[in-house]
């Protein structure tokens, strides 16, 4: 299986790589057909930082900009999703310095459960179950494909610290499994 | 991108219910509304600033934020360089691109061409009433600048869309970097292709056509901009680079396919004329450079400039910085010995470090928009001071306040 997840990996690379390419070359067009075709993956991994979705959104926007802006600047194409990942944690860490500079932060409310859809909110339970710090080393590492030698360079963290990291975080969604069976079989 | 579906299976604590959690994860999920407003309002400011690019307004930011959006903009042109030697002449038909998108004088495309630094190809080859011509490359140590003349498609391409290929294949001495199997580091290099518009970048900075120095939103508002020439031709301009290995282009065989001609009107490819125009040659180019080992410390930065290769298409740079969080002043142009400046020539394709390696040097290689005189090259100049919030772009304070590393002792 694995083999063949790394198959379908190297041809959606290759895909990427000609969009990649193009938009090196200054090329709106391609830029915006590479990044949209990021959005599940930012979206997955700014909401494994941060915790509203509006924060999400501007974290999202800034780094479409920022990777526009700074895209001359990467040294080979191959490193392009590694690149993007970590403009993006910057950008959600700066988006949660600023929330933790205010004195007062505007209490968001929560949008119902229904209007998510239940897809979403069993997503969001199971990422929640999780601290921060162990969201974003499993989304890089089990949706994102990233080694943990790339997740250490993106998080600016030891590799080791990415293991233990990963290691606590299946300790801790097994417990969360555990009781979310329970209670289903309760429901 | 499908790689979310792995499910790395070499985990010994992988249990039935924890592949299910992370199968949880992976799911594909609903992207929210906002998320997608804000992306597509990224989307829509990218596009505008493309279509109408103001350029002081980019460029003060840039000196703030990234010295790098200069350098992509800064494909520059200006008619008024350079006299034309008496009685001379060119030897064979330079195209548009690579001459005033060069700012070439005929002076220089006469030096390019006994330098071997340009040469014709002439080659044409015709699918399904598309001619195209394989016109002329320019080739050094690093890159290859490619001309093809493209006839046949005015009359067929939709008013005002950008006409392109939809794909590249090219094989140097046999080796093809999009080929499955192997990547060889000396020998890779990356292809990167445009249609040439008639745009270049002026002595300001702003984006001119070269005949007549209209500006991009002038033409696009009078509808004068368009990608044809006078003849009902396009110029379709092929980049290859290799900027870690030299020598990759010079004297090796080329082969290339062209494939698939059509526009993009919304980020999607469309087919016009299906077929692949194929040319075989060898590439001639030149070596000529100017080349210093130095230490020439840039003002008081920290940074010193160790090493310089100018050639008459190209610049590659390394610096130092001992305190590694330093970045090095941005490279800002040259001066002639006649004490003309010339700035914004950086082209790309190119690359450049953003991060110092284990000895805290940084990196950069780059194509240049123009072609230069190597011997007239008097210095090297680096941005001095950073603008002050408020302070307008003005050439002239940039060149006042540029560090200047003289290129000869």
């Amino acid at each position: 299986m694995h083999d063949i997840v790394q198959a379908i990996r190297r041809r959606g690379d290759y895909m990427d790589e000609k969009l990649i390419k193009k938009a090196r070359e200054r090329d709106a067009d391609a830029f915006t057909e590479l990044m949209r075709s990021q959005m599940q993956n930012m979206y997955k991994t700014a909401r494994s930082v941060l915790e509203h979705e509006e924060d999400a959104a501007d974290a999202i926007s800034d780094t479409i900009l920022a990777c526009w802006e700074k895209i001359g600047q990467l040294k080979e194409d191959k490193y392009f999703r590694t690149w993007m990942t970590r403009i993006l944690v910057n950008k959600c860490r700066d988006i949660q310095r600023k929330k933790a500079a205010l004195f007062f932060t505007e209490n968001v409310p929560e949008v119902a459960a229904e209007e998510k859809g239940f897809r979403n909110l069993e997503w969001e339970q199971t990422l929640d179950s999780l601290e921060e710090r162990y969201r974003t080393a499993v989304i890089l590492y089990y949706t994102e494909g990233f080694k943990t030698s790339e997740i250490a360079e993106i998080l600016g963290i030891p590799e080791s610290t990415v293991r233990t990291r990963l290691a606590r975080a299946r300790e801790k969604l097994a417990v969360h499994y555990e009781i979310s069976k329970t209670r289903r079989k309760m429901v | 991108m499908k790689e979310r579906n792995i499910i790395k299976m070499n985990d010994k604590e992988n249990t039935r219910e924890f592949q299910d959690v992370v199968e949880i994860l992976q799911e594909e999920i609903l992207i929210p509304e906002v998320v997608m407003e804000k992306a597509n309002q990224a989307f829509d400011a990218i596009k505008a600033e493309q279509n109408q690019r103001s350029y002081k307004e980019t460029v003060r930011k840039s000196q703030k934020r990234s010295w790098k959006k200069i350098c992509i903009l800064a494909a520059a042109a200006t008619l008024t360089l350079g006299g034309v030697t008496a009685g001379a002449a060119v030897y064979m038909k330079w195209s548009k691109g690579l001459s005033e998108g060069m700012k070439a004088t005929e002076e220089q495309m006469i030096k390019a061409e006994e330098s071997n630094l340009a040469a014709p190809v002439n080659q044409t080859f015709e699918v399904n009433g598309i001619k195209v011509t394989a016109v002329q490359s320019i080739v050094d140590s690093h890159f290859a600048m490619l001309s093809f003349k493209v006839d046949g498609y005015r009359n067929i391409c939709p008013k005002g869309s950008q006409p392109l290929f939809n794909d590249m294949e090219i094989w140097v001495d046999g080796y093809n970097p999009g080929e499955e199997g192997g990547y060889d580091t000396a020998r890779n290099f990356s292809i990167n292709g445009k249609t040439y518009d008639g745009y270049v970048v002026g002595e300001d900075g702003m984006a001119v056509r070269a005949s007549d120095g209209t500006t991009m939103s002038e033409a696009r508002e009078n509808g004068t901009y368009t990608y044809f020439m006078e003849d009902g031709s396009f110029e379709w301009q092929v980049i290859l680079a290799n900027e870690d290995t030299e020598g990759t282009f010079l004297d090796k065989s080329i082969h290339v396919e062209l494939k698939d001609l059509g526009t993009i009107p919304k980020a999607t490819f469309i087919p016009d004329v299906e077929g692949t125009w194929s040319f075989d040659w060898t590439l001639t180019g030149s070596e000529a450079r100017e080349e210093r080992e130095l230490n020439a410390p840039l003002g008081d930065t920290g940074a010193k400039l160790t090493y310089v290769k100018l050639s008459p298409i190209s610049i590659t740079l390394t610096y130092n910085c001992t305190d590694k969080t330093t970045r090095p002043p941005r490279f800002y142009g040259i001066r002639l010995k006649d004490g003309t400046v010339w700035s914004h020539l950086l082209l790309g394709p190119g690359s450049d470090s953003s991060l110092p390696d284990e000895n805290g040097d940084f990196f950069t290689t780059f194509a240049l928009n123009r072609i230069l005189d190597i011997n007239d090259v008097e210095a090297i100049l680096f941005f001095g001071n950073e603008l002050a919030d408020g302070e307008s772009y003005e050439v002239k304070n940039i060149e006042k306040n540029c560090y200047a590393v003289p290129l000869k002792e």
